[in-house]
């Protein structure tokens, strides 16, 4: 109780003075520039080569070519080209920067030509690369480095070129590993934030589609964006992700995880209220729902928001299926969510409160495989629920070989040599093998299931059934006080519209399902017209994947 | 995690940060409020009832007697050893032929003494709400059921839908039996009560039904009696006709014919079969779906009498006899034995009811529905009354079927 209200306050301090640094933060941003400008490239070269130098800290990998270009002895510029080895494409140095300055020589007399024109002749007439800017401070040229452009700087001018030469090596489009696809695409995020947003571009070709970018980490400067299509997504949605994003000031943002963080409504929550994916086909469903889409670089996870409850329970295969199926997954995927919260809980509220609710010839076998076992029934469960997600982690961290090997072990521990032993009793083993297959049919709930889990057990342990009861209703009290992103997570069951109930536990044919969900508030409702009633299956199919 | 998501409503869509603090505020004190109340929640029940599975003896079958002390009572609690029973943890199970079940007995002043009693000879308390039958004895019934009728109705773990028996000798006997299918004799017994609609020879009676037939004040309840018998060396039950009971006290039996004319009046007869002498032989007719209804009439001068219709559908069982059981004379003929075998064991339970002079059948309940104020007059004297009631009875008997064959395997039949 005292430990509740000391988090709180804790908690409330640490609010405090995050409002207070955001509102200073204009005024220090402003300084900041101001002190930025005054670094200016100068005009002698070797200022600027001591100057990038000093302010890369001479690490290894920053790579200096000196080089002069231009005919004749007098006429020859002094130019220097610096990148980070292993974030240029190597080729592109070679064929597109160095060849063309140093074979098709470029005559110019000294001082003649302005710093402006021959700054800009190089460029507009020499260098065959695709992507050129010009640059005029130290902070620019180290942001070009950084982010693997090459920097042309050349005696005499106090401006250099910041040429794109972005080449580093890159993951391959793969199957995703945690989202696997029995008839959907295959191909699954990378690592790289551009490829990610070309897979969704090459989903939705679509000049609406929009992608903005936001750069986030005071040392990671790492590029996020937010997609969306425009006329679709409803602009407010828009205007919060990206003034929850802005307002974010750390350090490091290294996966979209941590941005999740930032951004949810409650991250004190069980529940997760920001959904993600690791399949562009299943975010650009999203994203024709009218949804927004996040994205960093360096994670192979998209983030949608806003996100609503049932979705937990979906998945882009649904929509690929047949829907009579798709239904019964549904549901199959509900009973799971209900087992593997409740299962762990009811049992220990039936043998030990309610004894007289278990069928006579059940109860037997129960109170047989409970003679001689030392532990009451609560302590068995919670042993063997501790054992099973030792297990779990620790055979999602090791290596696959190893992992192998956890499993069996584990499966001779819970399985056979525990009840062997009299330690547990076979139900309790039972019990929990259900609700952790239960658990892993619903992947995105699993986190908050194993949490629950345990509050469930503790009410149930202390209170029976009344327990459960009472444990019940906080959950659900929570769950409709949930909001993501001005959405009611609980929406469209609580409140009830019967319109978007399409797509709950039911998954209707695609080609009746008119309208987009109306809990997201898009822009635009209609997904397509009714199917005509002579050929019912011609009016769908054709507005692509929803999820 | 609740405060945070209480904190979170509609408008923070629009206007979180400016108000984050003044949330956050709420948010805890709402966050404190639910805890006090789930806190409050422990104090209405808090394990206070809590107990494991092996500190229960889990009692199937109760056995009352009387005791050898006059008032006193033996009671026998049939509990089952789960550890010889179940398939939990195979090595552990020990050699076969030990008891699945020990018998505890204990005499006492009364019900609840001896339940407590047992106690100091028991490490585990009794757990009576898995009780599947209650077994009197005939010489407790003769005196005096009222106590443990009482004990096991008030009480809230004992259930209501147990199976309340007359044992001939002693219960305790009863619950000794060593049956061949069924490790535990209680569950037996149960279980056999269960199967008794096939035949409809024995009145299956639960706590409840007894307790509503005494309650009701003018129809005498009734329980079916069961005995001990030994063959080749080994303790069997058997069910054996009906015990009637008045003012809690057992006063007299049915026969196995008089039970089953007790159920056709009752409207209890689901199937069974009857075996009709022909003159050719006999022919077992099966009862496959029967409907009465008992209804009082009044006559011109006032004097109130019963009317039972009894709608049968039956269909050939066996036929002993070699002649086509198919043909329409047949059938008739057939039909009307039917029709005399059901009236006369109608005839001998009503005979019997009446030298009991005990309603077993509830005319008194059909008379105080349908007439009231006659019944207001009669009650009084309702078991000098009930004697002198006449029953009409009116038979409508159908032979659906022959079965599977029309004509008889051995033509001619067995000579």
């Amino acid at each position: 109780m005292h430990f509740f209200i000391k988090l709180i306050r804790l908690l409330k301090k640490q609010h405090q003075p995050e409002g207070e640094t955001s509102g200073n933060n204009p005024g220090e941003e402003g300084s900041r520039k101001e002190r930025d400008q005054s670094l200016i490239l100068s005009r002698k070269l070797q200022d600027n080569i001591d100057a990038v130098k000093a302010k890369f800290g001479g690490s290894s990998d920053l790579i200096i070519r000196e080089f002069s270009f231009g005919r004749g002895k007098d006429r020859e510029i002094k130019a220097v080209l610096i990148f980070l080895d292993g974030m240029v494409n190597l080729s592109t140095i070679n064929d597109n920067i160095i060849e063309p300055l140093m074979r098709q020589s470029w005559f110019s007399r000294r001082g003649e030509a302005s710093d402006l024109s021959g700054i800009d002749e190089i460029r507009d007439r020499l260098l065959t690369a695709g992507e050129v800017k010009t640059v005029r401070t130290y902070n620019e040229v180290a942001e070009a480095c950084l982010s693997g452009d090459a920097v042309l700087m050349t005696e005499g001018f106090c401006k250099a070129l910041d040429i794109g030469a972005k080449g580093w090596e890159k993951r391959a489009v793969t199957e995703p590993t945690s989202e696997t696809a029995i008839r959907g695409p295959r191909e699954g995020f990378t690592e790289n934030l551009r490829t990610n947003t070309t897979l969704i571009r090459r989903k939705i070709k679509d000049p609406a589609l929009t992608i903005r970018t936001i750069v986030i980490g005071k040392r990671t400067h790492t590029q996020v964006n937010i997609l969306y299509i425009d006329g679709l997504a409803n602009p407010n949605l828009v205007r919060e992700v990206e003034r929850r994003l802005k307002k974010i000031d750390t350090d490091a943002i290294l996966a979209t995880g941590y941005l999740e963080q930032y951004i949810e409504d409650s991250s004190l929550s069980a529940f997760p209220t920001i959904w993600c994916s690791e399949k562009p086909d299943a975010v650009a469903g999203k994203l024709l729902e009218g949804r927004v889409a996040i994205a960093a670089d360096g994670s192979p996870f998209v983030m949608t928001v806003p996100m609503l409850f049932v979705e937990n329970f979906q998945n882009a295969e649904d929509y690929i299926t047949r829907s009579h199926y798709a239904t019964m997954m549904r549901l199959l995927r509900l009973t799971a969510f209900l087992i593997s919260l409740f299962a762990p809980a009811l049992y220990i509220a039936l043998t030990t409160y309610h004894q007289e609710l278990i069928p006579t010839t059940l109860l037997f076998t129960m109170a047989a495989s409970s003679e001689g076992v030392p532990f009451p029934a609560v302590v068995e469960i919670s042993i063997m629920m501790i054992i099973f997600e030792l297990l779990r982690e620790a055979g999602i961290r090791m290596p696959r070989p190893v992992g192998q090997t956890i499993s069996i072990v584990g499966a001779l521990v819970m399985g056979e040599a525990a009840i062997q032993a009299g330690i547990v009793g076979a139900p309790v083993v039972i019990v929990v093998a259900i609700t952790a297959v239960s658990s892993f049919a619903i992947p995105f709930l699993t986190d908050a299931l194993s949490l629950l889990r345990w509050f469930l057990l503790i009410m149930a342990a202390t209170m029976g059934s009344f327990g459960i009861t009472v444990g019940t209703f906080i959950i659900f009290m929570h769950l409709a006080s949930l909001r993501s992103f001005g959405s009611r997570y609980l929406a469209p069951i609580v409140p009830f519209q019967t319109a978007d109930l399409k797509d709950t536990a039911v998954r209707v044919p695609l080609w009746a399902m008119g309208t987009r969900p109306k809990e997201i508030k898009p822009q635009d409702m209609k997904r397509q017209n009714p199917p005509s009633k002579d050929t019912p299956s011609v009016g769908g199919g054709n507005q692509g994947e929803n999820l | 995690m609740t405060k945070q998501a209480v904190g979170t409503n509609r408008n923070a869509f629009f206007s979180l940060s400016a108000s984050l603090s003044r949330k956050c505020r709420k948010g805890a004190r709402r966050g404190v409020m639910l805890l006090l109340c789930t806190l409050l929640a422990f104090c209405f029940c808090a394990c206070s009832s809590q107990r494991e599975l092996n500190t229960l003896a889990i009692v199937l079958g109760i056995g009352l007697d009387a005791g050898d002390q006059p008032d006193t009572l033996e009671l026998t609690a049939q509990v089952v050893k789960a550890s010889e029973l179940g398939s939990g943890g195979s090595t552990r199970r020990s050699e076969f032929g030990s008891k699945a079940y020990v018998n505890l007995s204990y005499t006492d002043d009364s019900m609840l003494a001896a339940v407590r009693e047992l106690t100091r000879t028991q490490n585990r308390r009794l757990y009576f709400s898995h009780n599947e039958v209650l077994i009197f004895s005939s010489d407790l019934a003769k005196k005096d059921m009222a106590e443990g009728l009482d004990a096991f109705t008030r009480d809230s773990e004992t259930r209501m839908n147990v199976y309340v028996l007359i044992a001939k000798g002693k219960a305790s006997e009863i619950l000794e039996e060593e049956a061949e299918l069924e490790k535990i004799p209680a569950l037996h017994i149960s279980g056999m009560m269960g199967n008794q609609q096939v035949n409809s020879e024995t009145a299956v009676v639960t706590l409840r039904d007894f307790e509503i037939a005494t309650l009701s004040g003018s129809t005498a309840p009734v329980a079916p009696m069961i005995e001990s018998f030994e063959s080749e060396g080994k303790k069997h039950v058997k069910l054996e006709g009906t015990a009637v009971f008045k003012q809690g006290k057992m006063i007299g039996t049915l026969d196995k014919a008089q039970t089953m004319g007790l159920q056709w009046v009752t409207n209890k007869i689901k199937s069974g079969q009857k075996t009709v002498n022909t003159p050719w032989g006999q022919v077992t007719l099966e009862i496959l779906h029967s409907k009465s209804s008992l209804k009082p009439v009044k006559d011109g001068d006032g004097t109130v009498r019963m009317q039972l219709i009894v709608n049968e559908e039956g269909a050939i069982q066996s036929n002993e006899t070699g002649k086509d059981m198919s043909r329409l004379e047949n059938v008739e003929m057939l039909k009307e034995l039917m029709k005399n075998a059901i009236r006369s064991d109608i005839e001998s339970s009503l005979r019997q009811a009446r030298a009991l002079s005990a309603d077993v059948f509830g005319f008194g309940d059909a008379i105080r529905r349908e007439y009231p104020e006659e019944w207001e007059k009669m009650k009084k004297n309702w078991n000098m009354e009930f004697p002198k009631i006449d029953m009409d009875i009116e038979l409508n008997v159908e032979l659906r079927s022959t079965d599977e064959l029309t004509k008889p395997v051995v033509p001619g039949g067995a000579q």
